[in-house]
């Protein structure tokens, strides 16, 4: 799986790197848009993380690029800027994905593989992560090949955690994720910790060979048992 | 007090003084005048009376119809001594016409005769007919000074009201200003200084508007650069949270560090999103029914905060649909209700009311009534030491109703602090 990065700053472009890489993938980076318009005109990328402002061009000028050259590849734009209005435009000119600035790297890897996915399987979107499976569309989820019944929080709650599997998840992130933007003001996660507890007990009667773990009580991680 | 009273009141006593010194000197003038020309009368008859009583001729008989009387006696030399030549006075005298006493004028003239002898003529005329005139003159006198007092004021008045009324234009013109909407100064005038005022009035509101909207882009620019670099803060210390050689304490420690790191990502998004409001970048306008924001807002929201055990009830009387951009409504309903929730006490309770046009979050807390004038400023908090808030909520809460024209109103009711939004009936 080859990704490429078009950021011009440099310190976020090693971050994205360096997660990336661990994250298996082979990683190229272009730091401006003369750069990144000779190495997608050359070769051909499964993603491309494309930063908008660009010291020599707008980033969605590479974008129509892209489209015009018609190879494959998903692409997501990262941006600072996050008006509804600048992410509708990115996605009608053909990105698979948009993400403003400042996001959490676990954020970011889930988004790639969701990209990839989409683009490879051909509609068949599933998530997995040991012997659990799940389907983002249909709010479906099968254990073990077993088809199983969840609420739709519980459910939100999974999903989010198996497009992340091994990554710390903090609470404020996660309670962001689920219910919402604006957690600037709570002072209490005990309806997170209620939802994850309500979880865990449901995939140990399921059978699943995968577990959520409290990590250090700051957040929580999905690790095979 | 308004200008033109001011003006008038302090013209008031010069004009009495100069108007009224003006009406004393008149009516003395005019009552010499008068006496000066009965003494000439008076001189001119007892000429007469001297010459024709010195020739022997027949004197005139007090009954000639003129009410003129006047009786000659000798005086002795040490009488002559103490008179003068020629005496007038004012003195009551009877008269036989009228049979009643009556003020007159008198002249004395002494005279000598070819004998030696010293005589002493005195002339009498009446003047009840000229005092009456002389009243006459002062009545009208009178009248005439209210009159003229009362003509000046006017015209005076009339003469202010037009010419400060571009003025008036100025301040009515400041007192409707609102920073941000800026509005031409529709104030024609060929007066110069009102010329000049409105110069340096528009010279002025356009330096506040300058500065208001450096600073307002300042926000903004600064909030949007910040962007990258809080990214990869927080992204390098998640990159580094992934170490799995860390020992516990450290991730404790790292786990603090991206706590505040959110807090500050989340005020930065804030104040970015308080920047776009105020710039009027939500524009798109669509039906929005706050009845169902409210209730999708209410459940996640007690979700939330259960732990607060807080009693929401919602009154519900009518539906309140307006045009607005749904993005900022949800934002505002969902701003209200959150610092509903925690500026709220443990087990206290929130009431909804919606109506037809208006939206009213009431809940119980600790804090007393809260400062109204400063309760929407940026960063504004009553208790000092709310960990959980940024300050910012009634702001941005403030900044959706400006853009979206509608009123926010904040009042203390029995223990309740009540945040109303209703459709601004100025619109």
């Amino acid at each position: 799986m080859k990704i490429l990065i078009i950021e011009d700053d440099l310190s976020f472009q090693e971050i994205l790197r360096k997660t990336l890489e661990q994250e298996r993938y082979v990683v190229e980076v272009a730091p401006d848009y003369r750069t990144g318009l000779i190495k997608l005109s050359d070769y051909t990328y499964d993603c491309i993380l494309l930063d908008i402002n660009l010291p020599d061009g707008n980033g969605l000028g590479l974008l129509r690029e892209l489209k015009e050259m018609k190879k494959s590849g998903s692409l997501i734009i990262i941006s600072a800027r996050d008006t509804i209005e600048d992410k509708v435009e990115g996605l009608d000119l053909g990105a698979d994905d948009y993400l403003a600035k400042p996001f959490h790297l676990a954020e970011l890897v889930a988004r790639i593989k969701s990209v990839i996915r989409r683009n490879n399987q051909g509609g068949e979107q599933l998530v997995s992560y040991g012997n659990v499976k799940a389907n983002p569309h249909s709010f479906d989820v099968w254990v073990d090949g077993k088809m199983v019944e969840l609420s739709r929080k519980e459910f939100d709650f999974l999903l989010y955690f198996l497009q992340r599997p091994t990554r710390l998840v903090n609470k404020s992130t996660l309670a962001e994720a689920i219910w919402g933007d604006h957690f600037d003001d709570v002072d209490n996660y005990d309806f997170v910790y209620a939802q994850i507890k309500n979880l865990r007990k449901r995939l140990a009667a399921w059978g699943a060979d995968i577990e959520i773990v409290a990590v250090y009580g700051m957040g929580y991680k999905l690790v095979l048992r | 007090m308004k200008l033109t009273t001011h003006a008038i009141r302090s013209l008031i006593l010069p004009l009495l003084l100069i108007f009224g010194a003006w009406s004393v000197a008149f009516y003395f003038i005019l009552s010499d005048e008068l006496i000066d020309e009965v003494d000439d009368q008076l001189e001119v008859y007892s000429e007469r009376i001297m010459r024709q009583w010195l020739t022997g001729e027949v004197l005139p008989d007090s009954t000639d119809g003129t009410n003129n009387t006047y009786y000659i006696r000798q005086i002795s030399s040490d009488e002559l001594a103490i008179v003068k030549r020629v005496e007038y006075e004012f003195k009551n005298i009877y008269v036989a016409a009228s049979l009643e006493e009556e003020p007159a004028r008198v002249m004395h003239t002494v005279f000598e005769r070819a004998d030696g002898t010293c005589w002493r003529l005195t002339v009498m005329t009446p003047i009840y007919e000229r005092n009456e005139v002389i009243s006459t003159i002062l009545v009208a006198t009178l009248v005439l000074l209210v009159i003229m007092l009362l003509v000046v004021m006017g015209v005076f008045a009339w003469v202010f009201v037009r010419h400060t009324r571009p003025l008036y234009r100025v301040l009515n013109h400041l007192d409707s200003y609102a920073i941000g909407k800026r509005q031409a100064l529709d104030n024609d005038t060929d007066v110069t200084e009102f010329q000049r005022l409105n110069e340096s009035v528009t010279a002025c509101l356009e330096r506040i508007e300058e500065v208001y909207e450096r600073e307002r882009r300042f926000i903004g620019d600064a909030s949007h650069e910040l962007q990258t670099p809080l990214a990869i803060c927080q992204n390098r210390v998640e990159m580094l949270m992934e170490d799995e050689t860390l020992t516990e304490s450290q991730m404790i420690e790292l786990g603090k560090l991206q706590q505040t790191l959110s807090e500050l990502i989340r005020l930065n998004k804030t104040l970015l999103f308080l920047s776009k409001i105020e710039n009027n970048q939500y524009i798109e306008r669509t039906e929005v029914n706050i009845n169902t924001t409210l209730h999708l807002q209410l459940e996640v929201l007690s979700e939330v905060y259960t732990s607060k055990g807080i009693d929401v009830r919602l009154y519900e009387k009518g539906q309140y649909t307006l045009m607005a951009n749904a993005e900022l409504m949800t934002a505002l309903v969902s701003n209200l209700l959150r610092n509903a929730y925690l500026h709220n006490k443990p087990q206290g309770t929130i009431d909804v009311y919606v109506t037809e046009n208006a939206l009213s979050i009431a809940n119980t807390g600790d804090e007393p009534s809260l400062d109204t004038k400063r309760l929407f400023d940026r960063f504004y908090k009553a208790t000092h030491g709310k960990k959980h808030s940024n300050g910012l909520g009634l702001s941005i809460a403030k900044a959706i109703c400006e853009a979206s024209h509608l009123a926010i109103l904040y009042s203390y009711e029995g223990d309740k602090h009540i945040f109303t939004v209703c459709t601004d009936k100025k619109d």
